[in-house]
């Protein structure tokens, strides 16, 4: 190891340039430009106090998209963690073909989000998808999770898991790897069930590993627009118009700035409170 | 009665096997119909795509979407420009984060623990927050519809991750090689080029091509930083594609499909380096 004056700094200041600029700053200037207000015909901004967020804070649009994300972030990361943690049990065991569905299941995350909206769409399409066809015989019109407002978050939840299964299930695969395996075989030599020792020696093992993809898929979800935007547009009427998806659609279609970055401000200090608590809890449990 | 309970045991696991089997192929199903589904409707004709009941299998091949979807959209200049920006970016991805990676693990310095989190936070925060502040600066200063304006964008999502693999990359490669050259009066440069890059190789090779993936098929910042049809990405264009004509779906499903292919190609090549890199990017930070 070398002790050095100030040339470390010197090599990492592209980097900290780099992050400060692109990724501290606007922050900031998020909030600043959603207490300000633009005059008519100069360009100038002058201060509007907190007039955007009690304006936000009031908007019933704002409350519903925060609980649609909040749903979908919910049952998304459930659903995630789970499958994922049955699949990372199912590829740690000698099973046969094991390398390649672990290859098929990856393919998806590589996929692009616009791509995966596109082709789902098409499969679903209520007049001529391949899904309708394919499960009519069950008395399934899959089409309906899309269009119709019942069944609300469920399409979109599907095909976030289609395309991000393969993530979490890697992660936990790789924090299963790292357990002993003489400790599972000792406890089923003393006796313990196959279901006890999961409960009581794998999973309290696993529970850090657990924490970090939780931390990783809450924030993925909380923050998900890509997906959406193709999918759903926000549709059918407004059932999973998400955080992101309004955001964009208040900037980039309705044009309010102020607005935008208010719910962009307000975002960012929830991403900010998920990583806090993770913290808080990661640190009483250690 | 020995013997019965150890063949009611074989015949047992034999049975749970099936079933695991079982599920993971209804799995690989799931996860390869939507794919196959447009791969089928890019190369069926265009009178047999919309009708119920649909093709399981093409009955003719036909290549006349991916013709159309070039001809009816500048394709191929989205192709060139999601290529090139996807290596530039890479490219300039690897060399600001190799100089930060050598110099956090080879050095000691004040504040390096802080300045590590500094570098590493923005892992946890999505870019999406920023884009409206961010598309404000940059239309001031006239950064939108070009390629720097869209590689600076893509920085900071690349960046952390690729600073933290590459750190516990050169970890890994021992030092006494290095002090060596040093001795023999090599400069810094020369080293991390001569000893630590291809020492590292094999680092460098998966952050590049993890970088070149998530380039390739951003969406959001290429979607609002360009508005000019000529500065669109393949993801954008896509988009756009499918918001100006819903029922084309012959092309839009070929453009898909081009956008896809080179992605999984590089994938199934380095399959393995590109998950144990994921792996090591997400837990050990």
């Amino acid at each position: 190891m070398k002790k050095d004056n100030i040339l470390p700094y010197v090599y990492l200041s592209p980097s900290v340039l780099v992050l400060l600029l692109l990724s501290y700053l606007p922050m900031p200037y998020a909030l600043y430009l959603a207490v300000t207000k633009s005059q008519l015909g100069s360009g100038e901004r002058s201060f509007d106090g907190l007039e955007n967020f009690s304006k936000i804070l009031k908007d019933p649009y704002f409350w519903e998209s925060l609980s649609v994300t909040f749903y979908y972030t919910v049952f998304t990361t459930l659903a995630m963690t789970v499958l994922g943690l049955v699949l990372a049990l199912l590829f740690n065991k000698k099973i046969r073909f094991r390398a390649l569905y672990m290859t098929i299941l990856f393919i998806p995350w590589v996929v692009s989000e616009v791509v995966t909206g596109q082709t789902w769409k098409w499969l679903l399409n209520p007049n001529f998808g391949m899904l309708n066809y394919l499960l009519e015989p069950l008395g399934l019109k899959p089409s309906l999770v899309l269009t119709a407002p019942i069944f609300g978050l469920l399409g979109i939840i599907i095909v976030t898991l289609w395309k991000n299964i393969a993530y979490s299930t890697l992660l936990l695969l790789a924090g299963l790897q790292t357990i002993s395996k003489d400790l599972i075989e000792a406890a089923q030599i003393d006796g313990c069930s196959t279901w006890k020792a999961f409960r009581f020696i794998t999973l309290p093992l696993l529970k850090p590993t657990i924490m970090v993809v939780s931390l990783l898929l809450i924030i993925n979800c909380m923050n998900q627009t890509g997906i959406i935007l193709v999918l759903t547009n926000g549709g059918p009427i407004r059932t999973t118009e998400t955080l992101g998806v309004y955001m964009y659609k208040e900037a980039f279609m309705n044009y309010h700035l102020s607005n935008a970055a208010s719910i962009a401000v307000v975002l960012s200090f929830i991403n900010l409170f998920i990583v806090a608590i993770y913290f808080r809890f990661a640190k009483s449990n250690m | 009665m020995r013997s019965q309970r150890l063949w009611s045991s074989r015949l047992n696991s034999i049975f749970i096997r099936m079933c695991i089997q079982l599920f993971l192929i209804v799995l690989t199903v799931i996860i390869l119909v939507p794919i196959y589904n447009s791969l089928i409707t890019s190369i069926t004709p265009e009178n047999q795509i919309n009708r119920y009941p649909p093709n399981l299998i093409p009955e003719l091949v036909v290549f006349d979407h991916y013709i159309h979807a070039f001809k009816s959209q500048p394709m191929f200049r989205f192709i060139f420009n999601s290529l090139f920006l996807s290596i530039a970016a890479s490219i300039v991805a690897l060399f600001i984060s190799l100089q930060a990676a050598y110099t956090l693990s080879r050095h000691q310095f004040k504040g390096k623990a802080l300045l590590i989190l500094f570098i590493l936070f923005p892992m946890m925060m999505p870019g999406i927050t920023n884009l409206i502040p961010l598309y404000n600066v940059f239309s001031n200063i006239g950064l939108i519809n070009t390629y720097i304006g869209l590689i600076l964008l893509y920085l900071p999502a690349l960046l952390p991750f690729a600073i933290w693999l590459l750190k516990n990359f050169i970890d890994s490669v021992p030092y006494e090689l290095e002090e060596a050259s040093f001795i023999d009066g090599c400069n810094r440069f020369s080293v991390l080029y001569r000893i630590i890059f291809p020492a590292a190789m094999p680092g460098i090779v998966a952050i590049c091509i993890i970088n070149f993936v998530l380039v390739w098929n951003e969406f959001l910042v290429s979607l609002l930083f360009t508005t000019e049809k000529s500065m669109r990405t393949m993801t954008v264009g896509i988009f756009n594609f499918i918001g100006f004509n819903n029922l084309q779906q012959g092309p839009i499903n070929a453009a898909s499909i081009a956008a896809m292919l080179p992605v999984i190609i590089i994938f199934l090549i380095i399959r393995e380096r590109f998950m144990k890199s994921i792996i090591e990017g997400a837990i050990k930070g």
